[in-house]
């Protein structure tokens, strides 16, 4: 197993000439007129998007149908990416990583491409050390072959919602990868066309909800078919040479946009670091994460190698798939804000290239095997937070405060009276931090993640549980001239025995405020038993069991303020007490504001602001 | 009505269509067909008023002689979009107060750090405005917790002083079991009857509660200002001395009494596109084309729809308006940003963009000279030819072709820093292809994706910039016939003279479908069905004209999205047929089906209809030389940007051309609101009811 074998190529890839390329340099050297890079690109994005648009239809599993929580898109045979769906982002980029770990294995197993990629096969693959973001996520990759030439790919991840790890659904304290359930490198479920019914075989024997899995799995296949048809469509009628043409096109393209925004930050060397929890088994060892981020030109590079060693449960970010995936993200989101700008940037390899993750072998954000990789959403989360946080002072109108930073991702499940599982995954959002123009955003998915909720009467109508509330948290936000976002009070009843995995974090800190904003709440986490007894839990915990008429009550973090509290407008103050999202105590205490008997005091408020 | 429409030969219909830029107006009677357009006015019962009025007197009708006024309204649709509306409070299960603020929890975009979120921005309903009350359903319909209507009362006094005008009543699971929801509406309705209430399960009895509240949150906050237009308009029109029954096209394509819309706007706010959508149906139904693609491009955006055989619904999952999830039934119409007033633009990376950027119809295109100087790509029109300056909008506005040269030359030609196009009709060939693939890719998504094969397709094409665009489109997606209706710019009106009185009803019932006994589907049917025949005999519509379809929505167990099914009764082994109907469904949408996996039940459907339409259009002669109707001849500009053909072609009055007129391409047909381009290899015949036929010549 190499190390990052791609971060080298891509440092190399980028001298100070290419620095200094513009874009419309890039595209006369390519001598591609805009009309046809317009319209192929248009063309490639649609494949993308009726890719994902029919695996979310046609799955079974709540993680992929309502939270859709995958990804899909067409890849070059060197493994770039060419186009992908508008997914949660997690997922954008990662199946990059999915294929270069299965060229990796063949290499490994000492066979030639050539020999092993044929047409009418589909491989599955989830390997954490071989490019998987994390073993649940399994990768569908179909090749696509033209005239007997293996021309490109087409791939989808999903998240599945087992794959026989050591608790239900998700796991956390595992002794190493071999704990996290089914691992597939590289394996081929179709063989030229042929279903190999040996592998289906062991899917269903070993997971534990064999129903939903292969099912999905055979959407991820039938999306994977639609693209490769979709893609051979667009062959025929442009021809392979001027697809391909267009697809460098398209990547030169969106770098060279990336580029030009990377330039307007000022060159420098900019930190964050903050401490996570625990690993979930050592508890009260607080793992420090340092984000340093290097600006040179039109380079950024994204160093996680502070950050604390890998530690021996299952709480580690796999580098490729996970970590770069996570940086790219943070950096476009930054600077190619798609809610402030209009023009079309095209998702492809391209806006991987003048972004350059780190992370030093060893460290949580990259570990070495066989440690256990598959719980790693909260460590992205504060990841990227810290990297906004880094360059705050650089570019002050493109940041937010301190947002949740975390996430409880929690399977719940248990078996019915056939002694069938039931599995149910439930992401509880989090929020922003206040922004130049706007308050944080309260209770949405945030960052890197963008899955939606799964409809309360839905999981009512499904599993034995009982929702008994879900609204936003009233006690406290970070103050600011813009104020954070509130996060959420959820709190759910078990109908039988059930057992709980929580993979969250953020117990312990408090989203951080800017430029003189308050910092925000932490989450917390309770087990109230039905007769009432109230237990504090962690913000991880592995395979937690509660019985029937027990509640759990999960409360997210609310983000940072931006600016001055005493800088916000006393009626905006007032609203906030109105819809009950400030106390006339904080109100006073925090923002200067007097809220007297339900009445706002303007005379008063102007006097303790020291208007 | 049932009078009025048993003397269907001489009736006299008035269809009249607010847009955002003008009130169409057109009026039929059994010989003859006047239109009519007027600017909409702030207030658009004045315009609609205006037009009605206006185009009475231009067909010699006395106001007292109209049977009947339908009427396509944006009235709710700009109340949304704009955020006003009544000051609405919500009544909601304990606990679940925020449903309407957190959503889904998802981000409109995925990477932006600024955005914002159109219901925590601007919530329908403000959090002190949404009480919660005591009472709890849970599946499969049971009440573990009663309602407190003491609380009911208590909160919904508070709203009052607050000055609330109209509240929502969402409990949880109500699809289910719909008692709290009406014996609150009860209550209300007892102890304030001033307050407009509306319920979720009256609105939209449907699983997914994010989705059914907000939809009857907005139906609350728009009943007030529906109801407000509706009087006004019934008012003006009486004062002005009609006495015509006054119809609403819905979203879901069919028309509903006033009184019916007024307590459901939630229903009108894709009125006028669904207009347009009957309007292609039935243009092609009158030439026997049963599959067909509608383009109804106009200033700012086109909106596509797919008939494959008849109109289609959005799935409700797709459908939103202004941001706001509303799954209310509407025809499945999608609006892409590409019309007339589209901007072609370079970024700062030399992309080469169309839209979404618009200059719409104020300021409009830079050859209106009214300030805007881009490009857009009705100047690309301009500068290759096709429209011609003096002719446009029959003369009315004075186009200045020399803005639209200089537009493309120095926003497309002249900046030295990025690629550009060597002269302003490259760029203008440039813009239209990019504008053109735009719209090909949408009908693509629309058909290709879900199985339709656009190459059994005929393309109608409407609007004010449809029809120049129609032939181009349509070569990309090998489809060989474009329709061009007669007044393409008016073609929305016309459609609501085509449309039928139509209901939606349906009833959850979510079991595993070989467990569902025939006897309870017929009931279901027999009940919803029992709800349509009551809402027709209370429109006064005649029995003999009522039909009634029957569906339902099944999936697999487990997953989350239903697939809708005709269906054909619950005589024989129903279940085997319904699965096998089913699997045949589901494998033509996603390319799989499962042979052992159990299917569901999700919900049955009804629709019921009143056939109210009568429309049928007035013929032209079949006499007259062609040459009569050729005006002119021109210089018109076909080809690529790479290899642009500059061609003199001939130039037609539309109004002069007679039935059977057969053109061959290149020629434009010039027409008061529209200008039909006929492209190289295409050729044009006018129709019996003076629409054009636009075929390739290889399909002759």
């Amino acid at each position: 197993m190499t190390e990052n074998p791609h971060e080298t190529n891509r440092t190399e890839a980028t001298d100070d000439e290419r620095a200094e390329t513009t874009a419309a340099d890039v595209l006369r050297e390519r001598d591609i007129d805009p009309v046809t890079m317009q319209v192929i690109g248009g063309e490639l994005d649609t494949i993308a998007q009726e890719m994902g648009y029919k695996l979310i239809r046609s799955s079974y599993s709540s993680i992929i149908r309502e939270s859709e929580d995958m990804g899909a898109g067409i890849f070059t045979t060197d493994c770039r990416e060419l186009c992908e769906s508008d997914s949660t982002p997690m997922h954008v980029g990662s199946l990059i990583g999915y294929l270069d770990g299965m060229y990796e294995t063949f290499e490994e197993r000492g066979v030639d491409r050539e020999d092993v990629i044929n047409e009418g096969d589909v491989f599955i693959h989830n390997h954490p050390h071989y490019g998987a973001s994390h073993s649940p996520d399994i990768a569908v990759a179909v090749p696509i072959f033209y005239e007997g030439e293996h021309i490109a790919w087409a791939a989808n991840t999903a998240h599945h919602l087992d794959i026989g790890s050591a608790t239900p659904g998700l796991a956390i304290d595992l002794e190493d990868m071999y704990a996290e359930g089914s691992l597939f490198r590289a394996t081929k479920v179709y063989e030229e066309g042929e279903r190999v019914d040996g592998i289906w075989d062991f899917i269903e024997d070993n997971v534990r909800t064999p129903r939903e899995v292969i099912g999905d799995l055979q959407a991820q296949i039938s999306s994977c078919n639609v693209g490769k048809d979709r893609y051979l469509d667009l062959v025929e009628k442009y021809g392979l040479e001027e697809i391909q043409h267009a697809g460098e096109a398209l990547m030169d393209y969106a770098e060279a946009l990336l580029r030009n925004e990377i330039r307007t930050i000022p060159d420098g060397t900019y930190y964050a670091e903050d401490y996570l929890d625990d690993d979930g088994r050592n508890r009260d060892v607080p793992l420090k994460i340092a984000a340093e981020v290097t600006v040179d030109g039109s380079d950024i590079t994204v160093d996680m190698s502070k950050s604390a060693d890998q530690t021996p449960t299952g709480y580690n970010i796999p580098f490729h798939g996970s970590t770069d995936v996570c940086i790219y993200f943070t950096i476009r989101s930054l600077l190619m804000d798609t809610f402030v700008r209009d023009e079309y940037l095209p998702q492809n390899s391209g806006t991987f290239a003048p972004v350059h993750p780190k992370a030093r072998p060893g460290c949580m954000f990259n570990p070495t095997p066989p440690t256990s990789a598959f719980a790693r959403i909260n460590q992205v989360d504060k990841m990227s937070d810290l990297i906004i946080k880094a360059l705050a002072d650089a570019i002050p109108e493109r940041v937010c405060a301190g947002t949740c930073g975390q996430v409880y991702f929690v399977s719940y499940g248990g078996t019915n009276d056939a002694g069938e599982y039931w599995v149910y995954l439930e992401v509880n959002e989090g929020s922003y931090g206040g922004r130049p123009g706007a308050d944080g955003l309260d209770a949405v998915d945030a960052l890197v993640h963008n899955t939606k909720n799964r409809p309360v009467e839905d999981i009512e109508l499904s599993h034995p549980m009982r929702l008994e509330r879900y609204g936003l948290r009233e006690d406290g936000h970070g103050a600011g001239r813009t104020r954070g976002g509130h996060g959420i009070v959820r709190e759910s009843r078990f109908l039988t025995d059930a057992v709980m995995t929580m993979e969250g974090d953020g117990n312990s800190y408090r989203p951080h405020g800017l430029f003189g904003g308050g910092e925000g709440t932490h989450g917390d986490l309770q087990h109230i038993k039905a007769d009432g007894e109230v237990l504090d839990l962690h913000s991880k915990e592995s395979g937690y069991k509660f019985e029937a008429d027990d509640r759990v009550l999960i409360k997210t973090a609310s983000g940072g303020g931006y600016g001055d509290p005493h800088e916000r407008p006393a009626d905006t103050v007032y609203e906030d007490y109105l819809d009950g999202l400030v106390s006339a105590t904080d109100a006073r205490d925090e923002y200067g504001v007097v809220i007297e008997d339900g009445t706002l005091d303007t005379a008063a408020t102007a006097e303790l602001r020291g208007e | 009505m049932a009078s009025k429409s048993s003397t269907s030969g001489s009736e006299i219909r008035v269809g009249v269509d607010v847009g955002g830029t003008n009130t169409d107006v057109i009026l039929v009677t059994d010989e003859d067909e006047f239109t009519f357009k007027t600017p909409s006015t702030a207030d658009p019962s004045e315009s609609t008023i205006t037009g009605i009025v206006e185009v009475c007197r231009h067909a010699g009708i006395d106001p007292g002689a109209v049977d009947q006024i339908l009427h396509g309204t944006t009235v709710a649709t700009n109340a949304l979009i704009e955020h006003e509306g009544a000051r609405t409070g919500l009544l909601t299960t304990k606990g679940f107060r925020d449903v309407l603020h957190i959503g889904r929890h998802r981000k409109p975009h995925s990477f932006s750090l600024q955005q914002t979120i159109p219901w925590q921005e601007h919530p329908i309903v403000e959090r002190r405005h949404r009480k919660e009350v005591t009472e709890r359903v849970y599946p499969p319909g049971d009440v573990i917790t009663p309602l407190d209507e003491d609380e009911v009362l208590e909160h919904a006094g508070e709203l009052v002083d607050d000055g609330v005008e109209s509240i929502a009543v969402c409990y949880l699971h109500s699809y289910l079991n719909r008692d709290h929801e009406d014996r609150t509406k009860e209550l209300l309705q007892e102890e304030f009857p001033d307050v407009s209430v509306s319920t979720s399960s009256d609105v939209v009895a449907q699983f997914r509660e994010f989705e059914r509240f907000t939809t009857t949150a907005i139906n609350a906050r728009l009943e007030p200002v529906l109801s407000t237009y509706l009087n006004r308009l019934s008012n003006g029109l009486a004062d002005e001395g009609f006495d015509a029954e006054v119809l609403i096209m819905q979203s879901n394509g069919g028309m509903a009494s006033v009184r019916n819309v007024a307590e459901r706007p939630v229903t009108t706010l894709v009125s006028g596109p669904a207009a347009g959508v009957l309007s292609a149906e039935f243009e092609g139904n009158h030439v026997d084309e049963p599959n067909l693609v509608m383009l109804d491009m106009g200033g700012t955006s086109a909106d596509i729809s797919v008939i494959p055989g008849r109109v289609l619904e959005r799935d409700p999952r797709d459908s939103t308006v202004g941001g706001y999830p509303t799954i209310t039934p509407m025809l499945d119409i999608e609006t892409i940003g590409a019309g007339g007033g589209s901007i072609a633009w370079f970024d700062d990376a030399m992309g080469f963009n169309v839209g979404p950027k618009s200059a719409g119809a104020d300021p409009g295109p830079a050859c209106y000279a009214r300030g805007n100087d881009r490009p857009t790509t009705t100047d690309a029109q301009v500068v290759l030819g096709r429209i011609d300056p003096d002719s446009f909008l029959g003369g009315d506005l004075d186009l200045e072709p020399e803005r639209s040269r200089e537009a493309l030359q120095t926003k497309l030609c002249d900046r030295t820093d990025q690629a550009q196009f060597e002269t302003p009709e490259k760029a203008a060939l440039a813009a239209l292809e990019v504008a053109n693939t735009n719209m090909y890719r949408a009908i693509r998504e629309q058909t290709v994706q879900r199985g339709y094969d656009p190459r059994e397709y005929t393309m109608v094409a409407f609007g004010g910039a449809g029809p120049m665009h129609g032939a181009s489109i349509a070569e990309k997606l090998d489809v060989s016939t474009v329709l061009v209706p007669p007044s393409p710019g008016i073609a929305s009106a016309r459609g609501l003279l085509t449309g039928n009185v139509k209901y939606d009803y349906q009833q959850t019932v979510s079991s595993r479908l070989e467990e569902v006994d025939g006897a309870f589907v017929d009931e279901a049917f027999e009940r919803l069905e029992d709800r349509g025949r009551e809402q027709l005999a209370r429109d006064e519509i005649d029995s003999s004209k009522w039909t009634f379809r029957s569906s339902v929505d099944c999936l697999y167990d487990g997953q989350g999205y239903e697939l809708n099914i005709d269906f054909d009764g619950t005589d024989g082994d129903w279940h085997a047929r319904l699965r096998e109907q089913f699997e045949a469904k589901h494998e033509a949408e996603y390319g799989h089906y499962f042979e052992d996996d159990p299917v569901e039940l999700l919900n049955v459907r009804v629709t019921a209809i009143g056939d109210v339409q009568s429309y049928a259009p007035p013929e032209i002669p079949a006499t007259g030389d062609l040459s009569a109707a050729q005006t002119t001849e021109s210089t018109v500009v076909f080809g690529t940007a790479d290899d642009p053909e500059e061609m003199t072609v001939p130039r037609y009055d539309r109004a002069k051309l007679a039935a059977e007129h057969v053109i061959g391409g290149p020629a434009v047909i010039d027409e008061f609101d529209s200008t039909v381009v006929v492209n190289p290899g295409w050729e044009a015949t006018i129709g019996e009811n003076g629409s054009i036929k636009l075929r390739t010549e290889s399909d002759k």
